[in-house]
């Protein structure tokens, strides 16, 4: 499980986080959304290890271990957390097995990737409908192919933590769904995954918890009903908006923008 | 369709790796035994005698010849494979397919050191080793000493802080030479304007000596082949590679000094040969992709191949023609600017 | 009568003028009679010999002290050390970087210089109006001109005039030694470096390697194509001289040997290589060349000496 307790980061001087405190469980699925420049993906730095908090602290339990992320070696922050990143500049040469591959690097051998490592990648490429890729080039794939590709290599590190930052950037309407779907099937037991998600009506389809993160505090933390309220929504993001249901599904609209 | 391309792919690294070797062979034993004195037979039979074997007719001093020639034949080997495997290693860490391991300031320190040493008249030399060739290699090494120094001091050795500390250095270290050049007399210029081309045709080092480098040189290939996995997640980016494990900043460092300490070595002997530490990972990686452990072996051999060509180049042709002696820096020169030109064109037709 | 008289008296005085005049010419021609031609084919005149002499060639120095004129030397390049009171004048500049601005505080009749890389020093020379001349002997007869050129310019003639003389007699008398040697112990192959990295020779069109033909030896880089060239040490190793001639500091004759590939070489088994030879005695178109000329005759043929004294 994570703990961070009034975590605070600064940056140039500027603060970019303050007072953060949650919790994430074994097995949870938590979404963080928020506006722009809320300092979201600096808070998944913190979590992976990336970054020292300047104030508070943020503990990880896993197998018994309790550690503060920033003070582990990298390798050892790798098996427990794996990251699914949002941007990832495509080395042309590389393949798609080799991408999975380097998701074993932490978990490997002194001398290199051997037999079971492969072993490992095969069925999580295949898990991911990777199965006929393995050897496609990188700038050969598909957006959703590739974010597929990214999240197959973090499922390969089998750490018991998934950071994921914005996993549906730059992805059309299919292959944002099946990322997500992907993600729920493989990602769940007793794994914890934490993800920033711009869209937030993508959010509550696919989590069951939501925490909204505005000028680097915590507003609201809890399930979709409760935290996606309209007075939430309009003290975080500034905006008026309706909260209804339909189908089942969340739905906002904005105030005062009703068609005639 | 999937594994047809495959295949060609396989194919062409094998034929790459089993090509390079080769044409090594026999151009070395053709640039041992071709030169402006002796015929072929007669040379075939100077080195059949040299390894013992019955032998034919030949002059007497051949041997002696094809001792000078295997000394220069060896420092070019060594030179072209270091350059190159170096050059292919600090492409994949700085993420920059255009570094070469010039770029970290061993061009400029080794140049200042040469040019110092010439300045001061230093000609004896140390432990049978010129003084051009010591102060050379001192220079590199406290050139990029100062340039990680200065990455460090500003927080972080990332690729950005290291380039700029390069190119502080490099550009203090260029105004110094410039400086000293002026001071000195003409002729001492023009021996350090051949160094500073790059120029192996007056061995300054013994065979002993040689065979150290190349040790060194050797230990570092194989330190690089065995990071050779996280050389490959390097490439992908700092702050990826440290999520996936790698300890970015002791894994640069350990490139930082296998690289350094490699080219230094061999700039000190060689002088400044240009291009092959950029030209010939790019030509390779074409060929085989950029994981490190393909990458590097056949950097290195191509690079022996291409160092050893254009000497040999340098040495029959433009002898025969009794042109003045072409430094081997020249000869690279001209290979290097068509090849980007080449790239250059191809990339505007792609 | 009265008539013819004052004829007479008009032509004598018209005669007497003429005749003056034509001394009074003769003088002027006289007073500009001091012209020479250079090495770069420009015509050097003076109106009376040089009294201020600026020298940046070491070699003119020393031939301008050998006739005596050491006095009209105004200024010089650090390179000027021989005579060494040549030390103590006023510097302007070195060889290769002499400055126009000293030379022209000096104030002189006479900037002398040489060829190499000063020849683009006397074109500055001739656009700031300070006139100046070239000597850069290619040959020994070439030194045999530049003394008497020189000797011209200084009012100097009668003493140029014997210093030639001399020479002339020394280097006959060092031709026929070298006959002798080349006679009786054969003509040997001399390799002569001047710089050691890169390796360079002398070659045909240098004075040193007509040196080397004179004292009787072979110099086994004739042929390389410039007077003062790089050469190959493979070419160097095939020609197999029987004696190396070092004129430089910064080798050795254990370095020497110790170079890839020449350890087989007559010089090297035999231990003939030579480095205690004053360079400036033999690179220098000087009055010292025929000592150095004795000198690289007697390092060549050493036995000669010791028969000479048996």
């Amino acid at each position: 499980m994570i703990e961070l307790n009034k975590v605070g980061f600064s940056y140039n001087g500027s603060l970019v986080l303050g007072g953060v405190t949650f919790d994430v469980s074994e097995g949870e699925m938590v979404a963080i959304v928020g506006p722009n420049g809320a300092g979201k993906s600096t808070l998944l730095r913190l979590v992976s290890g990336l970054l020292k908090p300047k104030s508070g602290n943020i503990k990880l339990t896993f197998n018994g271990r309790v550690c503060q992320p920033h003070r582990l070696s990298r390798k050892t922050a790798a098996r427990m957390v794996a990251m699914v990143p949002q941007q990832n500049p495509r080395n042309a040469e590389s393949s798609v097995e080799e991408l999975v591959l380097s998701g074993r690097y932490s978990q490997s051998g002194f001398w290199g990737y051997g037999a079971r490592d492969r072993r490992i990648v095969h069925q999580v490429m295949e898990s991911c409908g990777l199965g006929d890729l393995a050897q496609r080039r990188l700038n050969e794939l598909s957006g959703g192919e590739f974010k597929r590709t990214l999240l197959a290599r973090a499922l390969a590190q089998q750490a018991p933590l998934i950071l994921m930052d914005e996993p549906t950037t730059d992805l059309d309407l299919r292959y944002q769904e099946e990322i997500l779907h992907l993600v729920k099937e493989r990602a769940s037991g007793s794994r914890c995954l934490l993800a920033v998600m711009h869209d937030l009506v993508l959010a509550t389809r696919h989590f069951s918890r939501i925490i909204i993160l505005s000028d680097g505090r915590v507003y609201a933390d809890g399930a979709v009903e409760e935290v996606i309220t309209s007075e939430n929504i309009r003290r975080a993001y500034g905006l008026e908006v309706d909260v209804d249901w339909h189908r089942g599904q969340l739905v906002l609209i904005p105030k005062g923008k009703e068609k005639k | 369709m999937e594994r047809r391309r495959e295949q060609l792919r396989d194919r062409r690294k094998v034929i790459s790796y089993l090509g390079i070797i080769l044409v090594l062979l026999p151009l070395a034993v053709l640039y041992l035994l071709m030169g402006p004195t002796g015929s072929l037979a007669q040379g075939w039979n100077a080195l059949l005698s040299l390894l013992g074997l019955p032998a034919g007719d030949y002059p007497q001093l051949l041997p002696s010849i094809l001792a000078y020639r295997a000394l220069r034949l060896g420092i070019a080997v060594v030179v072209g494979f270091t350059l190159s495997f170096s050059g292919a290693a600090l492409q994949n860490m700085l993420q920059n397919p255009l570094a070469d391991p010039y770029v970290l300031g061993v061009s400029a320190g080794a140049g200042f050191g040469a040019t110092l040493a010439s300045y001061l008249q230093l000609g004896k030399g140390f432990w049978g080793v010129s003084a051009v060739s010591v102060f050379a290699f001192l220079g590199a090494m406290g050139a990029v000493t100062i340039v990680y120094s200065l990455a460090r001091r500003r927080g972080n050795t990332s690729t950005g802080s290291l380039i700029i500390g390069g190119i502080i250095v490099s550009s203090f270290l260029s105004a110094g030479i410039i400086f000293l050049l002026a001071l000195a007399p003409l002729r001492d210029q023009h021996q350090v304007l051949l160094w500073l081309l790059g120029d192996i045709s007056n061995p300054s080092i013994s065979f002993p000596h040689l065979l150290a480098i190349f040790l060194v040189s050797l230990l570092g290939f194989f330190a690089l082949l065995f990071l050779g996995r996280e050389l490959d997640i390097l490439s992908l980016g700092e702050e990826e590679a440290l999520n996936l494990g790698v300890d970015v900043g002791k894994v640069r460092m350990a490139i930082f000094i296998i690289v350094s300490l490699s080219c230094a070595m061999v700039v000190a002997v060689s002088g400044l040969i240009g291009f092959v530490g950029i030209v010939v990972p790019h030509a390779a990686r074409r060929l085989v992709g950029s994981g490190a452990r393909r990458l590097l072996p056949l950097s290195a051999l191509m690079g022996a191949v291409i160092i050893l060509s254009a000497d040999g180049v340098s040495r029959l042709l433009l002898e025969r023609l009794a042109i003045p002696i072409v430094p081997v820096g020249v000869i690279t020169a001209f290979i290097g600017a068509p090849y980007f030109l080449f790239i250059y064109f191809r990339r505007m037709r792609g | 009568m009265k008539r013819n008289l004052q004829t007479f008296m008009l032509a004598v005085c018209l005669a007497l003028a003429v005749a003056c005049g034509k001394e009074a010419r003769e003088a002027e021609r006289e007073s500009v009679s001091i012209t020479i031609t250079d090495d770069r084919g420009i015509s050097v005149s003076l109106q009376e010999p040089a009294k201020r002499v600026v020298c940046l060639s070491p070699e003119a120095g020393e031939i301008i002290c050998a006739l005596g004129k050491q006095e009209v030397l105004v200024g010089v390049v650090r390179e000027c050390d021989y005579p060494p009171q040549l030390s103590r004048l006023p510097l302007v500049g070195s060889f290769s970087n002499p400055s126009i601005e000293s030379i022209a505080s000096l104030e002189p009749d006479l900037t002398v210089l040489t060829g190499l890389e000063q020849k683009s020093f006397g074109e500055r020379l001739t656009s700031w109006n300070i006139p100046s001349a070239s000597f850069y002997a290619r040959s020994i007869a070439d030194l045999y001109a530049n003394i008497d050129r020189l000797g011209v310019l200084l009012g100097a003639q009668e003493e140029a005039g014997s210093l030639t003389r001399e020479l002339k007699a020394r280097f006959a008398e060092l031709k026929r030694a070298g006959e002798e040697a080349a006679l009786k112990y054969g003509r040997r192959r001399v390799f002569v470096e001047i710089s050691p990295d890169p390796i360079m020779t002398v070659a045909e069109g240098s004075f040193v390697h007509e040196l080397v033909e004179l004292v009787g030896a072979v110099n086994i880089a004739e042929q390389m194509p410039r007077e003062y060239s790089r050469i190959d040490p493979e070419m160097v190793i095939s020609a197999d001289p029987q004696v190396i001639i070092i004129l430089h500091q910064m080798a050795d004759a254990q370095m020497v040997s110790a170079r890839s590939g020449f350890g087989e070489i007559s010089a090297v088994v035999n231990r003939r290589i030579i480095t205690d030879l004053d360079p400036d005695i033999i690179l220098r178109a000087s009055p010292r060349l025929i000592d150095g000329g004795w000198a690289l005759f007697e390092a060549i043929y050493p036995e000669w000496r010791d028969e000479e004294n048996n």
